[in-house]
């Protein structure tokens, strides 16, 4: 029975191997293949032949399945650790994106101002974008990227669902203001976590509704490619 | 056997670089046929290979077509000198074993 290479891509992916080696695989057995034909035709045999005896030297569909799996040097990290691949380190990564970028502006701003020779009205629109950048672009793009290599890799959807949720509801609910010179950063989610805290701003449940609201855009601006891609490939 | 598709793999891609194909034949003319890899299977040893930086992969362009190209690094070199060494030390051990150079007590 030839080999059906489109399901031995998806078994492999679904089971955790490493996108770059499974269409690397699937590449080369197609080559070997290719090349046992050509040789066979060139010895005398008819094609037909020829891919019978391609078909029975390159081995089974399963045999060959199995031989991959077999080998757990060739699984993904995410598949390895999804929790952690898809789970925690979108947040972890978000998180200290905007915390180098906070000490990169602490540090180097002013230097940077002077030597451009810029004025404090263009650098307070730039650290405006920048902040904006950090709580609503930066997120989605992070969520945009979760949700592609979670699809590459045919990952369940448990992990990648709660890794970009979690960031887009961190993320909605954060804002981040210039005062003056100082940065002013609220949540509309924290104090509800532990009330105690006056340091993110004052419990509002309008500033959270309105939190979560933004936090939903996002979460389906991330997803709805993805939606679109599969209803695309089911219905062809 | 164990380790020997290894060691075949890393000694003939020490001498050249070769797509899958190529090293598959390559093993059966080098071993007078006595030992041929599954043919399929060969390429995630070349993979696992890879992956613990014993051979490097790149594309190269061959007969109007681009293969994949597996050449031995400086780390595959050293475990071909391991691996060649173990080899003739078991192989020493169970010539000795066959000729009969040993004394049962």
């Amino acid at each position: 029975m030839p080999i059906d290479y489109v399901r031995l891509r998806e078994r492999l992916l679904r089971a955790g191997v490493a996108p770059r080696h499974v269409h690397r695989y699937v590449r080369e057995l197609r080559d070997h293949y290719d090349d046992i034909v050509r040789s066979e035709i060139a010895r005398g045999s008819q094609r037909s032949a020829a891919e019978q005896i391609a078909t029975a030297r390159l081995g089974s569909e399963e045999d060959l399945a199995r031989t991959v799996l077999a080998c757990s040097e060739l699984r993904s990290i995410a598949s390895r650790f999804p929790a952690l691949a898809f789970g925690v380190a979108p947040a972890v990564v978000w998180v200290s994106l905007m915390i180098a970028t906070a000490l990169v502006i602490r540090t180097a701003g002013d230097r940077v101002a002077g030597a451009l020779g810029l004025g404090e009205a263009v650098m307070f629109t730039a650290a405006q974008i920048v902040c904006l950048f950090h709580v609503r672009i930066a997120p989605l793009l992070l969520s945009i990227a979760l949700v592609i290599v979670s699809a590459r890799q045919r990952a369940p959807l448990s992990w990648p669902l709660a890794g970009t949720g979690v960031v887009c509801i961190l993320a909605g609910t954060l804002s981040i203001n210039v005062i003056g010179r100082q940065l002013g950063v609220s949540s509309a989610l924290l104090p509800f976590l532990s009330p105690q805290s006056e340091l993110f701003g004052p419990m509002s449940v309008r500033a959270l509704a309105e939190g979560f609201g933004c936090a939903a855009l996002m979460f389906v601006a991330a997803w709805f490619p993805l939606v679109l891609w599969r209803r695309r490939t089911r219905t062809a | 056997m164990t380790g020997v598709p290894e060691l075949l793999v890393l000694r003939l891609l020490a001498d050249r670089e070769m797509y899958g194909y190529e090293l598959v034949q390559a093993i059966e003319t080098a071993t007078g046929e006595a030992i041929s890899l599954g043919e399929g299977v060969v390429y995630p040893m070349l993979h696992v290979l890879e992956e613990r930086g014993y051979l490097k992969a790149r594309r190269k362009a061959h007969a109007g077509r681009t293969r994949v190209y597996y050449s031995v690094t400086a780390a595959g070199r050293r475990r071909l000198e391991e691996a060649a060494e173990e080899w003739r030390r078991i192989t020493h051990a169970v010539s000795q074993v066959l000729n009969g150079a040993f004394h049962a007590h």
